[in-house]
């Protein structure tokens, strides 16, 4: 796998400083599972992250820190190290499985004009985040950027006028992007796509009507 | 008040961390320069970090982490206050790092990072956990469908001392201002746009240093391998 587009610094920064919301994370985990090179980025950041808080200015705390401390430990089992049951193969990485509650084939598509998709719960309430699964040869749907998006592919490819995007690829765009999209003719593309959250409605009634608008 | 607020769940975010078999004993250094006086002048403490924690993992070595306790909890309280501004918060959360370090030291390796880092990432999960309330979605490094990386060696920083040390040198080296901006993207819960703001610069120009900065430390680290 030959990736080209990569996690930039400062999303990496967001990332490895716990200041990127869970949706966008996402997107950037799934890609460091599939791309070494920024995997070894991340922990270059870490690294930087530890050996600066060596050098904060130590922060006294109440006196009896210690001895509270001490007391719970007396109570607290230290880790066993439990095996992890993982399959053993798998197309989509991890955490993305955790997310859909299973691997590729398992997943249930919702239809969605030429695509289908299949929407991922978050706890954050500024992204929204899908699978796609864009038909071989066919355009991307819903595509305008309001705001930022991430793209990450999966499987398959995709190209637009400038530039093409395979497996581990990630495309970061901003609202300024105008393109068109269009899924390889070899394959299904599937990716997994961040945006900013849609609008969100106080009726209930245009909540539950919202996902059949598209808005 | 309070511990049960910051639940230690985490689920989700250990998967760097969990994974690695259990290491036994302490490496030995072999002809290892002794650098101990260069070192603490900023303030920093590189490998003792190390040793305590494979010792701790070890033997539940009760010394080993007082020792640890007294030296970096409060760096890891000053990390915290940082990114709470709340005492009560970061000293509550400061307390559930040190027992997560005790419960999970087994899992410190020290070939794969410099233990430093590794307290980094187990204070800010905590800090993720409890106080964002949002899960951090990490890779697993044993996943089946994780890429593996064709050259193995690369991840590991240099071992030890050497390392810790080059990495302090590498940020000495660095300007202030560039060194600031890595420190505010860390340890602030500030976005780029509001760092910008506080400084009076373009958001381009905060991102293009922070950039340069980061690229220079990167470079400083590969160089050194």
């Amino acid at each position: 796998m030959t990736i080209r587009h990569h996690i930039d610094d400062d999303l990496l920064l967001a990332y490895a400083s716990g200041n990127l919301a869970e949706g966008w994370s996402l997107a950037v985990a799934c890609h460091l599972a599939m791309c070494p090179e920024c995997r070894r980025t991340l922990a270059t950041a870490e690294a930087a992250a530890g050996a600066l808080m060596e050098t904060l200015p130590p922060e006294p705390g109440p006196d009896d820190s210690w001895e509270r401390l001490k007391a719970r430990l007396l109570t607290e089992p230290r880790d066993v190290a439990e095996p992890v049951k993982r399959p053993a193969k798998a197309t989509l990485p991890e955490p993305l499985r955790s997310y859909v509650g299973g691997d590729l084939d398992t997943l249930k598509w919702r239809s969605m004009g030429t695509a289908k998709q299949i929407v991922i719960r978050t706890n954050d309430n500024e992204t929204q985040v899908r699978l796609l699964r864009i038909g071989a040869g066919t355009p991307v749907p819903e595509h305008t950027h309001g705001g930022r998006e991430l793209t990450l592919v999966l499987t398959g490819r995709f190209h637009d006028e400038v530039d093409s995007f395979g497996p581990g690829d990630l495309e970061d765009a901003d609202g300024s992007l105008t393109h068109q999209p269009v899924a390889d003719p070899e394959e299904d593309c599937i990716c997994l796509a961040i945006t900013d959250a849609p609008l969100k409605f106080r009726s209930r009634l245009m909540r539950i009507i919202q996902p059949f608008l598209g808005i | 008040m309070t511990l049960a607020i910051y639940p230690l769940t985490g689920k989700c975010d250990d998967g760097a961390a969990t994974m690695r078999p259990r290491r036994a004993a302490p490496r030995k250094d072999k002809n290892r320069q002794v650098m101990t006086t260069d070192d603490n002048q900023d303030g920093s403490f590189p490998n003792d970090l190390s040793t305590k924690l494979v010792a701790i993992a070890a033997s539940a070595d009760m010394v080993a982490f007082e020792a640890l306790f007294r030296e970096f909890s409060p760096r890891i309280r000053a990390y915290l206050l940082k990114m709470t501004r709340d005492p009560q918060a970061s000293e509550d959360l400061m307390q559930e790092t040190m027992i997560a370090i005790w419960r999970k030291a087994g899992q410190f390796d020290p070939s794969r990072g410099h233990a430093s880092a590794w307290i980094y990432t187990i204070a800010r999960n905590i800090w993720i956990d409890a106080w964002r309330r949002q899960r951090r979605p990490v890779f697993d490094p044993d996943d089946p469908a994780l890429v593996a990386d064709p050259e193995p060696d690369a991840p590991k920083l240099m071992e030890d001392r050497e390392s810790s040390a080059a990495l302090h040198a590498a940020l000495k080296n660095l300007p202030q201002e560039q060194v600031e901006l890595i420190k505010l993207s860390f340890f602030d819960e500030a976005s780029h746009s509001t760092i910008a703001t506080r400084l009076g610069l373009p958001i381009g120009t905060v991102k293009s240093r922070i950039r340069l900065a980061f690229g220079r430390l990167r470079t400083a680290l590969e160089d050194l391998k």
